[in-house]
Formats: structure tokens, sequence, C-alpha cells
């Protein structure tokens, strides 16, 4: 590698990071709570294209991004009416979501670029970026040493965690477990979104249909990865960045070697992490719906 | 629990009915009592393929053919139908099902349905299958024709406008993924550009898929830490990507096939086009006039056209202009030599 290689690549992994940290950390959150939450992929494809329409038709980045939180409010609710409140099965209603939101934001984009053109053209840099950081970076990080003494050092993290572990028992300490397992659903998605507006309005500056392409999914493993630890499941979306990184360096150092040896590589990565760190244990009532006895 | 499920479920009833009710009103009816139309003959019913969604706005091929098919539609009357984001393994149930609906012509839009094009056309001896790629050969069967691009002198055109724009005198070219299209393009492109300048090296990089708009970003941004200050890509939806790694790191690009001045003023130098109309036009008049034929129609440097500069590089436009033309004209030979690009 050319001399200076390592502020680059290092920059081009917290960039490929930052919008993975935003979903792992929602996908903690809400299992940490005991709710499944497949949905990471649909909601965060969600927040990445109402990010980019509340820059085109607002014209500024920020309220790009609080767009982006209410989409991921509001979907945060819909999921939570239906998983926590009726409740239905979480791992279908996640899948059918992510169909229906790849299906609902295809649709909208098209809509909108009728509208406007200038929903199909880049859209500006970010303000607030220092030396190629952009602000997502800085929160992304923040916010997984907040999610990590909130988690662990606080009343409500206990609450939190008492539900993923035993819903029954939390209900018997006086927890709401319904209303709070819902918003924090609500507030898990709202994260989502804001790793899909770190990937439209932090990053690339555009949108295209599916332009996640599985990276929610991506998130979810890294939750796993990291046993259910924000600052785990941050390490594990930065060493997947890494990989990334990684791999297009690699391909343009080995010349002549089929290129999709190195495109393997955050994926193997993160198949090696996983085999080492072998089997996690995940909260006990995750994934079960509550019904109050 | 079951009282709370009809409860939403009936909700869901409710607000489905409504939606159905508002969507489904009638307008008001026109007071005019509508004159009966005169019979005319069915319009010719097009059916086309692509394997990207939202072509009108996908990779430069794609944007390039949607502009030619929409004349069928505009300056003929003909009826158009795409089917968009097929994947490669229901390309050959898409165009049957096409086929089976009694379309008169069933158009593939990349050179990776061949396979498809090739399986799928002796079946249906009364469509035509036409391929709008690369392609040598052709299906075993009289309904079929090929417009194919010299996608080599395509390259050597790009190859010696980017060694005329780079400072650097490193020019990136980045793909989707490695086809043999790609290949025999980017080949032109390494010897466009040492036509015009021998020191010039091309950095070649496959992102490996054509949709990934943060790859693609990353690749852009690599090779400009390479030194490439003028970029080409093609690929799909991912272009976008390319656009906004070039932007970032003060590079210019050549846009594929279409123009792309409108998707990044900042970043596009100009766009190498491939005039899809004539070529649509030519075809429709074919069909109409019943002297469609099977055969290969080469599109050669006189259908690759520059886009306006648009103030980009003031100085040296004018000479790109000349060079360009003049390997339109032949006056410019350049070797066709093809480069193992793993």
């Amino acid at each position: 590698m050319s001399e200076g290689w390592l502020a680059p690549f290092l920059l081009a992994t917290l960039r490929a990071a930052t919008p993975l940290i935003f979903c792992a950390l929602s996908v903690v959150l809400a299992e940490r709570a005991g709710v499944i939450h497949i949905g990471v992929e649909g909601v965060m494809l969600a927040g990445a294209l109402a990010g980019l329409l509340g820059v085109v038709f607002w014209g500024d980045a920020y309220v790009g991004i609080l767009f982006s939180l209410l989409v991921g409010l509001i979907l945060g609710l819909l999921l939570a009416l239906i998983t926590v409140y009726l409740p239905s099965d979480q791992v279908v209603t996640g899948i059918v979501f992510n169909i229906f939101s790849l299906g609902v934001t295809s649709f909208i984009f098209r809509l909108a670029a009728e509208k406007n053109a200038a929903v199909q053209a880049l859209i500006p840099v970010m303000p607030g970026s220092v030396f190629g950081l952009s602000p997502f970076m800085v929160l992304a990080l923040v916010l997984t040493v907040f999610m990590w003494w909130f988690m662990f050092r606080t009343g409500p993290g206990l609450k939190i965690r008492s539900m993923g572990e035993d819903a029954h028992a939390a209900h018997a300490a006086g927890i709401n477990v319904v209303i709070t397992r819902m918003l924090i659903l609500t507030a898990a998605a709202a994260l989502s979104a804001l790793g899909g507006a770190a990937l439209t309005i932090g990053w690339v500056r555009s949108f295209t249909d599916n332009i996640t392409l599985g990276r929610g999914f991506i998130a979810l493993a890294a939750a796993y990865c990291g046993r259910w630890n924000p600052l785990l499941a941050t390490a594990a979306c930065i060493l997947f960045g890494a990989g990334e990184a990684l791999a297009f360096r690699a391909q343009a150092a080995g010349e002549g070697l089929n290129p999709h040896y190195f495109l393997m590589i955050p994926y193997l990565l993160t198949l090696l992490v996983v085999a080492v760190a072998g089997k996690g244990r995940a909260p006990a009532d995750v994934g079960r719906p509550y019904v109050r006895r | 629990m079951r009282k709370r499920h009809f409860s939403f479920i009936a909700l869901l009833l409710v607000l489905g009915l409504f939606t159905v009710m508002v969507l489904g009103c009638p307008a008001p009816a026109d007071d005019a009592v509508a004159e009966p139309d005169p019979v005319e003959p069915d319009p010719v019913r097009v059916g086309a393929i692509y394997s990207i969604p939202d072509p009108a706005r996908g990779g430069g091929w794609d944007r390039a053919q949607y502009a030619g098919l929409k004349t069928l539609e505009t300056e003929f009357g003909w009826e158009l139908s795409i089917a968009e984001a097929v994947e490669f393994p229901k390309l050959a149930e898409t165009a049957a099902e096409f086929a089976e609906r009694g379309f008169d012509i069933v158009i593939f839009t990349s050179s990776a349905h061949v396979d498809a094009w090739k399986e799928v056309a002796p079946q249906y001896p009364d469509t035509w299958f036409l391929l709008m790629s690369v392609t040598e050969t052709l299906p075993e069967s009289d309904n079929v024709a090929a417009w194919v691009p010299d996608m080599y002198v395509y390259g050597t055109m790009v190859g010696a406008l980017a060694a005329m724009a780079s400072e650097t005198g490193t020019i990136g070219a980045i793909g989707g993924m490695p086809i043999p299209a790609l290949k025999l393009m980017y080949s032109g492109i390494i010897e466009g550009a040492k036509a015009i300048n021998p020191d010039s090296e091309v950095l070649v990089d496959w992102v490996g898929d054509w949709v990934d708009v943060p790859k693609h970003s990353e690749v852009t941004r690599l090779q400009i830490e390479r030194g490439a200050d003028v970029i080409f890509a093609v690929t799909g939806p991912g272009t976008k990507g390319v656009l906004d790694g070039a932007e970032a790191g003060n590079a210019l690009v050549i846009g594929y096939a279409a123009d792309w001045y409108d998707d990044a003023p900042g970043a596009i130098l100009t766009s190498v086009l491939v005039d899809t109309p004539p070529m649509y036009r030519e075809l429709a008049e074919a069909f109409n006039a019943g002297t469609l034929t099977k055969g290969i129609n080469q599109l050669t440097a006189v259908n690759f056209t520059l886009a306006d500069f648009r103030g980009k590089l003031p100085d040296a436009e004018a000479q790109i202009k000349e060079t360009i033309a003049k390997i339109q004209r032949g006056e410019i030979q350049i070797p066709r030599v093809m480069h193992e690009l793993e």
C-alpha cells in the first residue's frame, strides 16, 4: 500500500461502520427488551429514503435527519402494535415488513423523482463534517457509550433487561411490559432509521431502490456477534467496516487475481469472528410474545 | 388476544375498503358525449426486459436504451411494457410470458440476457426477439436480431478523452463485474489513453455488483487515493456511488452512454453518448415495412458522440472534440489489443 494509507483506511472503515452501528444498537435495544428486531432492514431502508427526501424537499440535512427519525418512530409504532400489542409472530412480521418496505420505498422514490428531479441527483455534503468525519460517525460512537451506560448502569436499563430475561417476572415487579416494549421498539426503530439516514445523508448522498442491500441484516449479525452488548456490537460493526475497506485495497494491491476473492474478505472476517466468539446467550425471553397470564 | 386481533384486522379492512372506495370513485363525467373512435389497427406491442430496477435512472446503458425505447411510444405510437429487476433465472420465463400474451417484439437489454434470448426465441416464431447489447452469435431461429455496440471502439474514445483531460496521467476505470463486454471496452480505454499519452496509467477495479452504491463510492475514493483524477464507470444504479466518491475527491467523471450531468453537475466532465433513438427508429421502420431481418447490426464510432462539456475544461475542449472526431473518421488508428483484466 502507498504511503499515507492508514488515515484513508480508517476513514473508509468508519464510513462503512457508521450506518451499521446505529442499526446494531437498535437491535441490541429491542432484543434486550425481549423483541426480535428483524424489521431493522426495512426501517433502515425507509429511514434512508425519508432522510434524502427531507433534504431535497426542505433543503436542510438536519431536517432530513428529523424526518427520518419521525418515519422511524411511526414504523416502530406500527411494528410494536403488531408484534407487542396484538401480539403476532415477531420473526414473520419482521420479514414481511422488510418486503413491504422494499416495495413502498421504491414506489415512493419514483413518485418523488417525478415530482422533483433533484431526488435523483447527489444532495449537498452534510454540514458539520470535519477531516472527513461526518457528524453521524461521532454520534454513533457517543450513542454506543451512552447505550452501554444506560443499559448496564441505570435503573431503567435494568428494567429493560429484565423484560428480555423474563417478561412475567418483570410484570410481577410492576413493569407494564406491553407499553414499555412498545416504547422501546419504537425508539429502536428510530435508531434503525437513523442508520439509514447515516447512509444516504452522511455517506453516499443519494438513494436507489434497496440501497441498504442487507446492511440491516449485517447489523443484526453484529448485535448477535457482540452478545447484545452495545460496545461489542459496535466493535463488530467496525470490524466489518474494516473488512470492506480492506477488500478493495487488497484488490488494488493484488492485481491479476480474481476480484471476488478479495470481495469475500468482510464476510469471511465476520464468519471468523462469529466462530471464535462462540455461542452467546441471548436474552432468555427474546422473541416470545408476551401475553399476560 | 383474539379480540385484539379481530379489532386490528377489522381496522385494516375498514381502511382498505375506504381506500378502494376513494380510489375507485369514477371521475366526474364529462358533459360532452364522446364521439366513438374510428376503428384503428392494434398498436404494435413491445415488451422490454431489464435486470435492474428503475432503468430510466439506472446505469448508463439502461438509461440510453430507455430513451430509445421511449421513441417507439412517442414517435410510432407503439405500446411499450417494461419488466424491470428481472432476475437472471426468470429472464426466459418473462420473455415467454410476453410472447404468450401476444406481444409482437420482445427486447433484451443486456449481454447477460443472451442465454435466455437463445432459449426462448426458437419457441415463439411469431414474435421478434431482439438483443440490444453485445453478442457474437444469434439464436437458432429467424425471428431474431441484435444491435451491438463496438465496445472496443467506444472504449478507445473514452480512453483518449480521459487521457487528454487527466492532469496526473492516471485514469480510473470502474466496472460492476468483469463481464466480457467490459473487458473489451476497458482494453479499448487502455489503448485509447496510450494513443494520446503513452505514459498514462489506467486503474481497473471491479466492485463485485452493479447496485451497491456505498461500495462504488469507496472504490472510487480508493482510485482517487491512487492518483486517478478522471474516472469512468460502467455499472448499474451503483453509478451514484461513483459520482459521490468523485465529487468528494475532486475528480472528474466521464458519463457512460447517457448524459449524466444532472445527477452530479460538479463531477461530470462530459458523457460519451450511445445515440439510441436512431437505432430504435431503424428497428421500428424495418418492422413496419416488413423488412426486419435476422442479423447483427453494428454500432460503430459514428453512433458514439460527446455530450456538452458545460464549461468544464474550456481550454482543452476544442482539442478533445477534434481528437474524438479524428477517431470517428478513422484518422487516428488505435490497435485492437485485448488486456487481461481480472
